[in-house]
């Protein structure tokens, strides 16, 4: 665990396979259950997990330092990805509410940062009144277009976006700030 | 005219853009230092949100599948001559056990169905069977693909043991040229579920080959082996029909 993700992106680059590996090894967990989270469903979150490796491997140079910290953008893509792909099935789950995923074996976080983040971003979450829960996640979870947004709502579709970043900062405020990271 | 632009945003960031729609704002972003600025914030606002996942465990045998699929892309085609090769008997009873599989996966794959029992037929031809089982021997199986309805195709694939590991030879001719980003893959089945085995594109007289290392970990019953045409290089199951097959 001694290499940085740049490193080992590097050897990935290079076409090391190992440098892969330890990639995949130290996001897969992180990255299926963003997924999951999004499309409710494993295999989904599975094929969205592949889709990301694959690009990853095939192609060169998808990722630079010039887009931010490795494992940010490594989200990003993985978000994106499943939001495309919920979109391809227009199958949205209509469970919208926070933290009702039926597991019956609980985990556990397998990195520090998650770890830290996640409970300090759940309690956030869970501290928002109802509707700006849902705005979090209608708009980051679900992706859905301002549109489906307004609709759900029952608002101005001129409003949505300034609703949308209401809710975000209020969420961004109400989480302690632990380190500088590079948000900027 | 801007402002409609600038109404854009959240479809930008969620992805809900068509092409022309997402290249027009994308040159919108150039010129509007509101909606650069306001992108900005979103994603510095959204950054840490991935976090807010509650831990799932993949399934224990996810990574093995995803890597396999992942270095399978590399797969380079290659052009080679197949030579002619005996086909490797196994025990009457061994070979019956691994004829009931593939009638398996044909009900799931039901246009292999026919497939199959042309080889079953054809296999029982070959009764006198030697009792000497396959063991090192370079080449572990062959068997001739066999063409679906109103397919010209012919093929043939062999199971190759290489130092332990097992190589996918797949060789067809008569094949139509691709267009686009067309191309042929092969898929090794397993209970209905295929997995990547190589992918090529024919050369000008129709002939195509592939060396493809099966590297799928764990342990495999192939059963079936199937050729598709495939609209590009990256399907993760099949997408176009099944040209050639045979159960394994
Ligand atoms: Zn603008």
């Amino acid at each position: 665990m001694n290499d940085t993700d740049a490193e080992l992106y590097e050897q990935v680059h290079l076409g090391e396979k190992q440098a892969l590996e330890k990639i995949y090894d130290r996001y897969e967990k992180l990255l299926f259950s963003l997924s999951y989270k999004i499309t409710g469903q494993k295999e989904l979150a599975e094929e969205v997990v592949q889709e990301v490796f694959i690009k990853l491997w095939t192609k060169k140079g998808i990722y630079s330092a010039s887009k931010g910290k490795f494992s940010s953008w490594l989200m990003t893509m993985t978000r994106n990805t499943s939001i495309d792909q919920l979109r391809k099935r227009k199958e949205i789950p209509s469970d919208f509410e926070y933290g009702e995923i039926p597991s019956e074996n609980p985990s556990v976080e397998n990195l520090v940062e998650w770890k830290e983040e996640g409970s300090m971003l759940r309690q956030a979450i869970s501290e928002l009144g109802a509707e700006q829960q849902k705005m979090v996640d209608l708009f980051y979870f679900k992706g859905l277009s301002q549109q489906h947004i307004a609709d759900e709502f029952d608002i101005p579709l001129g409003t949505v976006k300034g609703r949308i970043r209401l809710a975000l900062k209020h969420l961004k405020k109400m989480v302690p700030q632990t380190n500088v990271k590079g948000g900027k | 005219m801007n402002n409609n632009q600038c109404d854009l945003l959240v479809d930008y960031f969620n992805g809900q853009l068509d092409d022309i729609s997402h290249r027009k704002f994308e040159q919108h972003l150039l010129e509007c230092e509101d909606c650069r600025k306001e992108l900005t914030e979103l994603r510095m606002l959204t950054e840490n949100l991935p976090f807010a996942s509650e831990p799932v465990d993949p399934p224990s045998d996810m990574k093995d599948r995803i890597l396999a699929n992942v270095f399978q892309e590399k797969q380079e085609m290659v052009e080679t001559e197949i030579p002619e090769q005996k086909p490797a008997y196994r025990p009457e009873s061994e070979r019956k056990n691994r004829w009931l599989k593939p009638l398996l996966a044909a009900s799931l794959f039901l246009s292999l169905v026919g497939n199959a029992y042309a080889l079953l037929s054809k296999d029982n031809e070959n009764d006198t069977v030697q009792e000497s089982k396959v063991t090192i021997d370079k080449f572990e199986k062959t068997v001739s693909l066999q063409p679906s309805k109103n397919q010209q195709v012919n093929g043939t694939a062999m199971l190759i043991n290489k130092d332990g590991k097992t190589e996918l030879v797949v060789q067809a001719d008569n094949l139509k040229n691709v267009t686009g980003s067309q191309v042929y893959q092969v898929w090794l089945l397993e209970k209905g579920k295929p997995y990547r085995a190589g992918t090529f594109v024919p050369g000008s007289e129709g002939q195509g080959a592939v060396t493809y290392g099966i590297n799928h970990p764990g342990e495999h019953q192939w059963d079936t082996v199937a050729i598709t045409l495939e609209p590009s290089n990256d399907s993760k199951t099949p997408k176009g029909e099944i040209l050639l097959s045979s159960a394994l």
